[in-house]
């Protein structure tokens, strides 16, 4: 049987100002009925732009060229525009990216669902709604009838995916096209919509291409992947094939820079690939990976490299030989996780703490205009928190959980309702902004936005030794020039401005801006969660290294399971404004007690081809702080609760070598004692 | 939704009275107003007697309630130009200033909203390129040259239109043009401007997946989120168009409102021009509030209390 | 692949792009919208500046004897008064010349009272939220709900009119735009990680609005100013058009434009030549103003 969608030798043109750009180069893909191919790539690979090429879904003014363009009968090359859209929605879907934004904002849900099935399908209204509320409860949305007269405002961004998927189904397409389906979402929405998709998928018998740039996601739910690179498929090939022996060096160097437990110690330095992605306006002649591939010889920059067939449906862009390739990997593989490492467990806690937060509160008054009652919203919920030298605590929870109004609160930049934070024993905010900076000092998540795009490099990184007086100038710029080198931006940089730089350099320059007045502590406000996946490997690496050098203490704020496994030593987990769990590291990932950690730990996607999408066993949304449930604020979504859960709200007291705030987890212990 | 209504209108009555406080203070303090209405030849002594015969002599605080009084009850005053209640005056000269008002309110909509949406449909084609020029020529035309330079045209060299009075319908039509000439830039600006960011959104891409065409697509997904900008900005121009009358009056020799506020601006008739000016306001408010209940029903976040 | 991460080959340092300067130069020597502009608006600063050098006569003197000449293109002109004379036998030239100097003088003027008001406001405003934010924005609401044109004519008329005043009165009248503007950047730019990056290195509130803020939103500014120059530049012209303006015999655009209504079915270049001006100036300085907006827009990342 021919598969249901095939492209052969697809190339997207932007026509842009400046010139011509070919986004993505040459490309062949097949699916079959009922198979999942993942499509996997950095940002600027072309990934999402290849797709849209099979939609016609284009911008103006690009041009599309293939050899060979055919879904099902319909050859998508001569197809009318007309034609093409009544494949759209009908045999063909797609899912976006952002939930928040794909919705139509001024018209409700069940004017959305039903019109793509009264334009398709000719079906009267009332059978149109009578579709959709299957459908809303198929995705699990509950008093479905009721949500068809709700905007999308009024839907939380997991609801609203649920409603973006439903949509799409209605008309049952044979195909369905996700582009980056949950990058948008919560870790554990997102482990909850793929497991969705999947189930989806496999009972309506879709083909299924799912587009992104999580690794762990292709490897859980795809049946073939394709890795693309700067507009390029590089490899591609069963999914468990790619991912247990990828062939081309830019699959391996994606695969290492992820940390997997297991793989690789806690601490230990992460493979990454050197450099950055081309820019696609480069003119190439040879391998497009060839400047940062540390295998490459003189031919790769030379000759252009073609896909080449080595086992049945599995291709590689690399003129290294199967199994010189493959061995290279393996080599690098079993050099085994070292699981004695004493990565954090040699830090004195003993001792006074350097940074601790006292039973500390921040309460935001919500008015929501001038008239009606401020409402209270507990951001941070009364925590109280210890930071030691040498120590890299972890904050983590989903967005809304107080983990950066915590952060702002320790960086004195907020100051708490009630209780208070001290540095060194002393009240942070009876400290000048002057001696505060000197000890605490941060980085920030958006390397775009915290780096003031007028001012250059240089004085960037100067301006806290300016603002502190530190120095004569010419001290300064050598202090510079020194904390420039150490970070890794090349010192010639020092007159250009961030517009000029990437998002890893970026980076590179707010690490430099933060420890150029040598603090003892450095908040990380989710460091790495702009950056692609193998800048963010290079940055993790010298966060490590540099803890090393000048011996920081680091409070981590982030949503990554896998970058806290990989460095933290103690874990802090938030939920509502509330530590649930507190633990070292170690003793969290072996051993989680709390019902939320083990569902944030059990949603982490690590790449590992056999594994299947976790079952998360949690209510869908995350609830409105401003309103939160009563007793235990986590009640609502977890598996275990109890009506004592609804009535009084746990203390976080001590269980075996954790702290938990948990009920039933008390009890058990108790009881097994 | 009346709630919100009710909530607008209340913020809008406040600054009706701080808009009315601070002309009153602006008026009597720019310039010493016995002296102005007595005229430029009048002796001190009679300069006095006019004080204590208007009452200039009492503090600046009690004629502003006095006057903010009488308004409540519908009394703006007598005018010490014309010696007549100075509403009657409003009521007199109001038809011909809102006919001009709202044919000229019509043109800048219907003019600024097509090549509005037309250029934006294709962005840098030869409709857009055109649009905007227009805009920009517009913007940088003064109004009253316009105006002189259509009567010497429109008038005289090619007689087609009648230039001054307000007799019949043809003689609105020049004014009508060059009073909504001058606000078609910011309306075709804005709903282009409008229409290329809604065109490109996401919501959008999410129609064209789901199979629409190109004309379902702008008007039924694309046209009530790009005119909610728009919305606003011509309720605020209407507003303007009320107040810039005066000159467009003066050059076409229209007995309306503006015409009302240029006579008592030079007869020093402050009773008249403190009415008009608060009136104007009064009206803008009103149309600002307008334009949001408006936007509230095209966009349900809007309605959010 | 274990590189270390300081290792050379890392130090990777590609410029992916051009300094904003730069950016903003070739984006300019392309832009011929800016170019024209520019080059009017320069032109027309030096010939008010210059007026007395280069008019060819005095602005005031009459020749009743040499009345409504017509320009030098039509019939009866001649280049001893290339523009011709008006209704007293004033040379067209020379009141076209100093004229420039009333527009742009109480354009500039205006427009920077407007700005300084404006800005300060704006500033405040979005620096602070909150209640400061809100009595700001009833401040805003009130301003735009006065009728500025027929304020600004009483005022004008009733303090007397000069050309201070119509820069005090105008100015006083025309901040709200930049007071907009300056708000909504000043309220996105706080937000910016960087301004929580400064505020962490120790810098004050002071220090954060003029190091930090304002460089960033200087760009938008000049645009406004320009725009809010055209439109005030339209303002003066129609004051004095109406009488209380500029008062004669001074030379002003729309007060030639004025006196020259009485005669203008006859001698319609009268009307013809100061509006033509007037459009020339404003038009140019909204095409700088525009010009200066596209090329200094920031462009998406990468």
């Amino acid at each position: 049987m021919p598969p249901l969608l095939e492209v052969e030798d697809l190339s997207v043109t932007l026509k842009l100002a400046e010139g011509d750009l070919t986004a993505v180069s040459n490309i062949s893909l097949s699916i079959e009925k009922g198979e999942t191919l993942g499509i996997v790539g950095e940002s600027g690979s072309g990934k999402s732009i290849s797709s849209l090429a099979v939609m016609d879904l284009l911008p103006k003014g690009t041009i599309r060229k293939a050899a060979k363009m055919r879904f099902g009968d319909t050859d998508l090359l001569s197809v009318t525009p007309s034609q093409m859209a009544a494949l759209r929605g009908n045999k063909i879907a797609m899912i976006f990216q952002e939930p928040m934004t794909s919705l139509n904002p001024v018209y409700t849900i069940g004017r959305q669902m039903t019109e793509l099935l009264m334009l398709h399908k000719g079906v009267s209204q009332a059978d149109a709604r009578n579709r959709a509320v299957e459908l809303l409860e198929k995705v699990g949305i509950t008093a479905a009838r009721s949500r068809l007269s709700q905007y999308p405002h009024q839907l939380s961004g997991g609801l609203r995916q649920r409603v973006m998927i439903a949509m799409m189904l209605m008309c049952e397409p044979e195909l369905i096209i996700a582009d980056e389906p949950t990058t948008a979402l919560d870790v554990t929405i997102q482990a909850q919509i793929l497991t969705l998709l999947r189930n989806l998928q496999r009972e309506m018998n879709m083909a299924m291409i799912i587009i992104t740039h999580d690794l762990g996601v292709v490897a859980r739910v795809s049946d073939k992947v394709a890795v693309m690179y700067a507009g390029q498929i590089v490899e591609t090939g069963k999914v468990d094939q790619v991912f247990r022996t990828p062939l081309h060096p830019y699959t391996q160097g994606l695969l290492e820079s992820i940390p997997i437990p297991g793989e690789i110690s806690p601490g230990e330095e992460l493979g990454s690939i050197p450099g950055l992605v081309p820019s696609l306006k480069t003119n190439f002649r040879g391998c497009r990976f060839a400047n940062r591939c540390d295998r490459a010889f003189e031919r790769c920059h030379t000759t252009p490299v073609g896909l080449s067939e080595t086992v049945q449906g599995r291709q590689s862009r690399c003129l290294l030989t199967e199994e010189a390739a493959a061995q290279a990997y393996q080599a690098e593989k079993t050099k085994e996780a070292d699981t004695s490492t004493d990565y954090g467990t040699a830090i004195d806690v003993s001792g006074a703490p350097v940074l601790s937060a006292n039973n500390a509160e921040c309460v935001f008054r919500i008015k929501p205009n001038m008239f009606a009652q401020p409402k209270l919203l507990r951001a941070v919920d009364g925590i109280s928190l210890d930071l030691h030298r040498g120590e890299v605590v972890a904050v983590v929870g989903e967005s809304g959980c107080g983990k950066s109004t915590l952060a702002r609160m320790l960086l004195g930049l907020r100051r708490p309702s009630s209780g208070s934070v001290t540095l060194n024993g002393k009240d942070i905010s009876g400290l000048s902004n002057v001696e505060k900076s000197r000890r605490v000092q941060s980085i920030f998540q958006d390397p775009y936005s915290s780096l003031n795009p007028r001012r250059t490099i240089g004085e960037i990184i100067r301006r806290p030794l300016q603002l502190h007086g530190s120095g004569t100038a010419a001290e300064q710029q050598e202090t510079v020039e020194a904390i420039m080198e150490r970070v890794g931006i090349p010192r010639r940089l020092y007159h250009n401005y961030p517009n000029q730089l990437s998002g890893g350099q970026r980076q590179r320059v707010a690490i430099a801006r933060a420890l150029v007045l040598k603090p003892e502590i450095v908040v990380c406000d989710e460091p790495t969660s702009a950056l692609d996946v193998s800048v963010q490997a290079q940055i993790l690496n010298l966060l490590l290294e540099l803890r090393d050098q000048m011996r920081l203490t680091y409070l981590l704020i982030t949503h990554d399971m896998a970058v806290v496994e990989h460095i933290a030593t103690r874990v802090v987990v938030m939920y509502l404004g509330r530590v649930v769990e507190i633990a070292d590291a170690r003793t969290l990932f072996e051993n989680p007690r709390h019902p939320y950690t083990k569902a944030l730990l059990g949603s982490v996607l690590t790449p590992e081809p056999d594994a299947d999408v976790p079952d998360i066993e949690l209510g869908t949304s995350y609830p409105n702080p401003i309103d939160p449930p009563s007793g235990c604020t986590f009640h609502p979504r977890c598996p275990i609760a109890t009506d004592l859960c609804k009535r009084s709200a746990p203390e976080l007291r001590p269980i075996g070598a954790t702290e938990t705030a948990c009920h039933n987890v008390a009890a058990e212990v108790i009881a097994a004692e | 939704m009346l709630k919100f209504i009710l909530r607008k209108l209340g913020m809008g009555l406040l600054v009706a009275i701080t808009v009315s406080l601070a002309t009153f203070l602006m008026l009597n303090l720019a310039a010493d107003p016995a002296a102005m209405v007595a005229g430029e030849d009048a002796s001190p002594q009679a300069i006095e007697d006019i004080r204590v015969q208007y009452g200039f002599d009492r503090p600046l605080a009690v004629r502003y309630v006095e006057w903010i009084g009488n308004v409540f009850t519908g009394n703006f005053g007598e005018s010490y130009y014309w010696k007549r209640p100075v509403f009657d005056l409003f009521l007199e000269r109001a038809p011909v200033t809102l006919t001009l008002a709202f044919s000229a309110l019509t043109i800048t909509t219907v003019v600024g909203l097509l090549l509005g949406v037309l250029a934006a449909l294709n962005p840098n084609g030869w409709l857009d390129r055109f649009a905007l020029s227009l805009g920009t020529a517009a913007q940088a035309v003064p109004n009253f040259w316009l105006g002189l330079m259509m009567i010497i045209l429109l008038g005289v060299m090619f007689p087609i239109f009648p230039v001054s009075g307000d007799a019949t319908w043809k003689h609105f039509v020049l004014p009508s043009c060059v009073l909504g000439m001058s606000a078609v830039p910011q309306v075709l600006r804005l709903t282009r401007a409008g229409m290329i960011d809604v065109l490109g959104s996401d919501y959008i891409r999410t129609a064209r997946a789901k199979g629409f065409g190109p004309g379902r697509i702008l008007f039924q997904h694309a046209m009530r989120n790009a005119l909610l900008p728009v919305v606003s900005v011509i309720a605020i121009q209407l507003g303007y168009k009320l107040g810039g009358s005066v000159v467009t009056e003066s050059v076409f020799a229209l007995n309306g409102l503006g015409r009302l506020a240029y006579e008592s601006i030079l007869g020093a008739d402050i009773p008249t021009v403190q009415m008009l000016v608060f009136i104007f306001a009064l009206i803008f408010i009103f149309l600002t509030v307008a334009g949001d209940v408006f936007n509230a029903w095209l966009d349900p976040r809007l309605r959010l209390e | 692949m274990t590189a270390a991460s300081t290792s050379p080959q890392q130090m990777v340092g590609d410029i992916i792009d051009l300094t904003p300067r730069e950016r903003m130069i070739k984006k300019a020597k392309s832009h011929r919208g800016l170019q024209f502009g520019g080059a009017v608006v320069l032109t027309m600063t030096l010939v008010a500046l210059l007026a007395p050098v280069i008019a060819p006569y005095s602005p005031f003197e009459q020749d009743l004897a040499k009345r409504l000449i017509s320009p030098v293109w039509a019939e009866g002109g001649s280049w001893d008064h290339i523009l011709g004379t008006d209704q007293l036998g004033r040379d067209y030239l020379s009141r076209l010349i100093y004229g420039a100097r009333v527009s742009m003088g109480v354009g500039f003027g205006a427009a920077l009272l407007g700005c300084v008001i404006g800005v300060t406001i704006g500033l405040v405003a979005g620096y602070l939220g909150g209640r400061a934010d809100r009595a700001a924005s009833f401040l805003l609401t009130c301003q735009l709900a006065l009728p500025s044109l027929l304020l600004a004519m009483a005022l004008v008329f009733f303090v007397g009119a000069s050309i201070t005043t119509l820069i005090v009165v105008l100015g006083c009248l025309h901040w709200s735009y930049y007071m907009v503007v300056t708000r909504t950047m000043t309220r996105q730019i706080r937000e910016l990680e960087y301004v929580s990056a400064a505020r962490s290195i120790g810098s004050t509130d002071r220090q954060i609005l003029f190091y930090e803020i304002l460089p960033n939103l200087s760009n938008q500014i000049i645009v406004v100013f320009s725009l809010e120059m055209a439109v005030v530049i339209i303002h003066e012209a129609a004051l004095s058009f109406l009488g209380v303006g500029v008062q004669p015999p001074t030379a002003s655009w729309g007060l030639m434009i004025a006196e020259g209504k009485e005669a203008m079915y006859f001698k319609p270049y009268l009307v013809a030549i100061p509006g033509a001006a007037l459009f020339l100036l404003v038009l140019a300085v909204n095409l700088l103003g525009d010009g200066i907006r596209d090329i200094t827009a920031p462009e998406g990342r990468n």
